[in-house]
């Protein structure tokens, strides 16, 4: 598939989402004009907001910037909307309702097409409206935002100090303040892009008398840059296509899925029928050889009765061989149908499968983009070759992938990318090539994020493991490099001394592994002085079906995916080493750690006699192994994979469960789980000592954030300055963990969806048990009032997002809590 | 036997005679029946009289607990089949089982609330809670009525229950039955289970 026709799909489905989204808010602003409540229409112009601000990331990103100009205009008026009664507003709903009509035409706009003097005016109109509804927060504040940039001369000016950038999809809505949120003196002029003025066009279907062009007339919008590639006209799929929700799709697959149960469900009555069959076929073999006895019996001496007792036995017999005969064609037949059945089966699953995958290119083809501009941001160079886009994945994977590949690049330009001067001593082309590599390997699919860059300074690695305690000095000197380079992975670990634009907060790669654990693959570093690194994301190649080992333990029967099976073994207690009080097995000549998967688990194993061999089975995830000990290895079977439903979210060692035949539910273990589990146990499988170095228990902080982000950003800081940490993402769910645990402090954010952090404050300082709870608020909310608001409500601390530092936050905690930091 | 039968073929050939002649031999008694089922049908249903703050429930027991539950809030209720346990699950979690292709959790509810475990056989019926955010089932040892709960006649939650009980109790009735909110009740974050290792 070349570029052109990639981009050509892209902007299909840009068009048909905007339709949707425009049919969204659309009807939302009906409902409110309609008298929707207070709470309710507050929560529906929320949501028509994130569609306009989805609908300006995505038009943004394939350089329709006229419709991203126009989204964000109205995403502006949206934000005013809120907290102001619909019969106030009535002129911005008119206003918002003839914006959202004029989107559909914008995107049949070629891309370096000027507004049409309606679009202009429109847009205009919406500042203009949306302007007087705000009431002034600070005396002498002017209410209304500066309708156009103070340069109109410059075509293409540079950003004013302060204004945001139109955000595109590649930058995640939760990291940046809204300007509604925003008080007014801090807020950007709400033009989304650079603007001049100019003639209008006026060979659009307009009077240019009624809209007179340059300074006074209509405002021309011109990109900050132009994107690439650039569109050639209106672009339509030709393709005859119907939109499906992936809602009803997944439920097809479900169905699917019932159905292959209920195939193996048949395969177990095969077996039934064969066991029969077979004992009929034994039974007859019995009959004839009784019936050859009688029949060999001296005929002389028969009499009557024996006659016709042979007589019995011959018609008996021939039943019986009919019988037979009847039930070997009916398993054949069986068999046939059972085999027709399996392929059908199989192949409607696959194709339902690939109904819903999607190639990766859909999520790689905006990278290269994003990564010269992350370059140009921290004044680097760098391309992006990606290879491997043909490859198909399911759609809840791709989206899945996209955060993890995206905080991928930004480390890779971060830390991988030398300044030019740099990368010229030594002899390095002045531009860096970072490569995204997607290929098959076996039943999995690898990508891989590599640069040229100077790769990891081990020597830092260490310096700064020591320094917070992760190492001691011989333990960080005694690490070999894949020890360090896990390092990485460790919540809130940076090698960066400040904090910088693109990373060196510590929250990428635990957060990438996170996210790829949650998708059943793993994710690994290579890296090599002066050369470069290389991150690897392996993934499951399919997650419906999977071919497990069976084991038993205790009353539990389990099952160990293959993928991550390297070796099955019965070991003879003799053979089990003693390593420093650990127990270890000689895989290929090297010892490898045995802990029972009992002792992993937390359950009891069956006893063993002493000279009973026991069944083994080496686990590995990249260069993790481990060997794990079971009672029984059951067997293989193909199993589907299922997930657990809420409220068993995600459970410690499980990665699913499948339905038996039978009906029963078999759990399938989590590899990755193990290992680490494995990683946590003392000497001997014992369980480390708690408390034995004299340490406090963590203190227990509760954070409370509806961003993913944040909150993620948040817990890795906290928990790496030794906080135990439950998140959750609304003040209801706050209150209820209070209600059901002890916790030391609570850290939440202000602006959310439902109670808001003011509200959920007051009624901290209500509860009888919480009344002394120390609260931290976190907010973009920065100004004066805002921050006194806080304090009146309650909170002991005030941290604004915009200055967010988090060794401020860690200390402002410890503060309250008395600790020292 | 030969009286019934000769009965039964005048009946028929009655029947076939009638149906030959372009009539039912069921015309007339159909018209008084098909009377009798409109008036049936077209009585207003009991439900309608019930007042206003009128919950029905199905009322269960587990453990020697008595609780009711909203019919409205429930998806299905059926003999519980086999129990896969999970290990490192809250012991309130009895184990998942298979139900209409999903693997979904059974909840005991007296440990839930913190009762230590009974020394009671398995249960043998499963209650299903299928709402917006969870598919969930409860276990019960017994199954009793239907019955009308008046909302007005519940006493309030008592101040001795556990948080998460007095969050979902609509009330108590005087035969020691709690009616719970079961859908808010399995919806709450607390239940949840959301753990990793290491």
């Amino acid at each position: 598939v070349s570029d052109d026709e990639t981009f050509q799909l892209l902007c299909a489905t840009l068009r048909e989402e905007a339709g949707e989204q425009v049919e969204r808010i659309g009807a939302v602003l009906l409902e409110v004009e309609r008298g929707a409540d207070g709470s309710r229409a507050r929560a529906l112009l929320d949501e028509a907001f994130r569609q306009a601000h989805n609908l300006k990331g995505a038009a943004g990103s394939l350089g329709f910037t006229l419709t991203a100009a126009l989204a964000h205009a109205l995403e502006n008026a949206l934000g005013d909307v809120r907290g102001v009664p619909a019969s106030k507003a009535r002129s911005l709903f008119d206003v918002l309702h003839q914006a959202l009509s004029l989107v559909p035409a914008t995107l049949d706009m070629q891309a370096d097409a000027e507004p049409t003097p309606e679009m202009t005016q429109v847009i205009e109109r919406l500042i203009e409206s949306s302007a007087s509804l705000r009431p002034p927060l600070l005396p002498g504040v002017p209410t209304k935002a500066p309708a156009r940039a103070p340069e109109p001369e410059a075509a293409i000016a540079p950003a004013p100090p302060g204004a945001a950038p139109i955000p595109t999809s590649d930058a995640p809505m939760a990291h940046e303040p809204t300007d509604a949120q925003l008080p007014m003196h801090a807020r950007p002029p709400a033009e989304p892009v650079v603007v001049r003025s100019s003639p209008v066009r006026s060979d659009q279907d307009t009077d240019p008398e009624a809209h007179p062009p340059g300074r006074d007339g209509g405002t021309v919008l011109t990109h900050r840059e132009r994107l690439s590639p650039p569109m050639t006209g209106p672009l339509r799929s030709q393709e005859d296509s119907m939109r499906v929700s992936t809602k009803k799709l997944s439920a097809l697959m479900a169905q699917v899925g019932e159905l292959l149960a209920a195939r193996l469900r048949t395969d177990q009555r095969l077996s039934e029928l064969k066991a029969i069959l077979s004992f009929e076929e034994d039974q007859l073999e019995r009959r004839s050889a009784v019936r050859t006895t009688l029949h060999d019996y001296d005929q002389g001496a028969r009499d009557p009765f024996l006659e016709r007792l042979l007589s019995a036995v011959d018609e008996g017999t021939e039943s019986h061989k009919e019988l037979t005969r009847r039930l070997r064609e009916l398993v054949r037949a069986f068999e046939a149908d059972a085999l027709q059945s399996t392929i059908l089966s199989g192949e409607l699953q696959e194709d339902i499968r690939r109904i819903q995958t999607f190639p990766l290119s859909s999520v790689l083809d905006t990278l290269p983009r994003a990564v010269r501009n992350m370059a140009r941001e921290v004044g680097r160079d760098a391309e992006l070759a990606v290879s491997g886009g043909e490859i198909e994945l399911d759609k809840k994977v791709l989206e899945a992938l996209k955060d993890p590949i995206y905080h991928l690049l930004r480390n890779a330009v971060d830390h991988g990318v030398e300044p030019p001067a740099e990368r010229a001593s030594t002899g390095k082309p002045a531009v860096s090539t970072l490569e995204l590599r997607a290929e098959h390997r076996g039943d999995s699919i690898a990508i891989t994020v590599a640069d040229d860059g100077p790769g990891v300074d081990e020597q830092a690695v260490r310096r700064r493991a020591i320094e917070r305690g992760l190492l001691n000095e011989r333990t960080a000197a005694q690490a070999s490099e894949q020890q360090l380079f896990e390092l990485l992975f460790a919540p809130g670990f940076t090698t960066r001394r400040k904090v910088g634009t693109l990373s060196g907060r510590g929250v990428g790669l635990d957060a990438v592994r996170a996210n790829i654990e949650d998708l059943h693959g793993s994710v690994s570093l290579q890296s090599r002085r002066g050369r470069g690194t290389t991150v690897t994301i392996t993934l499951p190649l399919t997650i419906y079906v999977v071919h497990a080992l069976i084991v038993r333990v205790s009353s539990y029967e389990l099952a160990v995916p293959i993928s991550s099976v390297h070796r099955i073994l019965r070991v003879h207690p003799t053979e089990v080493l003693e390593v420093e009080q650990s127990t270890a097995v000689l895989v290929d000549g090297r010892p490898i750690a045995l802990i029972p998967l009992a002792t992993l688990l937390g359950v009891q194993a069956d006893a063993r006699g002493e000279s009973e061999r026991m069944g083994v089975v080496v686990i590995g995830v990249g260069d993790q192994r481990c060997a794990i000990a079971v009672d029984e290895i059951v067997g293989d079977q193909t199993v589907l994979a299922k997930n657990l439903e809420p409220p068993l979210v995600r459970i410690p060692n499980v990665a699913g469960a499948t339905i038996r035949g039978d009906g029963t539910v078999l759990l399938t273990l989590n590899p990755i789980d193990l290992l680490r589990r494995a990683g946590t146990l003392g000497p001997n499988g014992a369980p480390p000592l708690a408390g034995a170095s004299g340490a406090r228990a963590p203190s227990r902080v509760l954070l409370v954030d509806d961003s993913f982000t944040t909150r993620a950003l948040e817990r890795s800081v906290l928990e790496a300055a030794g906080f135990s940490v439950v998140a959750v993402a609304d003040a209801e769910a706050a209150l209820a963990e209070l209600d059901a645990g002890h916790f030391d402090a609570v850290v939440s954010d202000v602006s959310m969806p439902g109670m808001d952090g003011f509200e959920l404050c007051q009624r901290i300082r209500a509860g009888q048990r919480t009344r002394e709870l120390p609260v931290v608020l976190v907010t973009s909310l920065s100004s004066e009032a805002d921050r006194r608001r806080g304090l009146d409500a309650g909170a002991d601390a005030y941290v604004a997002k915009q200055e967010f530092d988090h060794e401020q936050l860690v200390a402002k905690l410890n503060e309250l809590l008395g600790r020292a930091s | 036997v030969s009286e019934v039968f000769q009965r039964l073929r005048t009946s028929v050939l009655a029947l076939e005679g009638a149906i030959a002649d372009g009539l039912s031999y069921e015309h007339r008694p159909a018209s008084r029946v098909l009377e009798q089922r409109t008036e049936r049908i077209a009585r207003e249903p009991e439900r309608l009289e019930r007042a206003p703050d009128t919950l029905a429930c199905m009322v269960f027991e587990r453990s020697g607990r008595r609780y009711a539950v909203p019919l409205t809030g429930l998806s299905e209720v059926g003999p519980l089949g086999p129990v896969a346990h999970v290990p490192g699950v809250p012991e309130a979690f009895l184990g998942v089982a298979a139900r209409r292709g999903r693997v979904v959790s059974i909840v005991d509810l007296p440990r839930l609330f913190g009762a230590e475990p009974a020394g009671g056989g398995r249960p043998e019926w499963l209650i299903m809670v299928a709402s917006r955010e969870v598919v969930c089932g409860v276990a019960a040892d017994e199954l009793h009525d239907v019955i009308d709960v008046r909302r007005e006649g519940l006493a309030r939650a008592m101040p001795t229950f556990p948080a998460l009980l007095q969050r979902h109790t609509v009330g108590v009735l005087d035969d020691r039955t709690v009616v719970l909110d079961l859908a808010r009740l399995l919806e709450d974050r607390t239940l949840r289970v959301e753990e990793r290792n290491g």
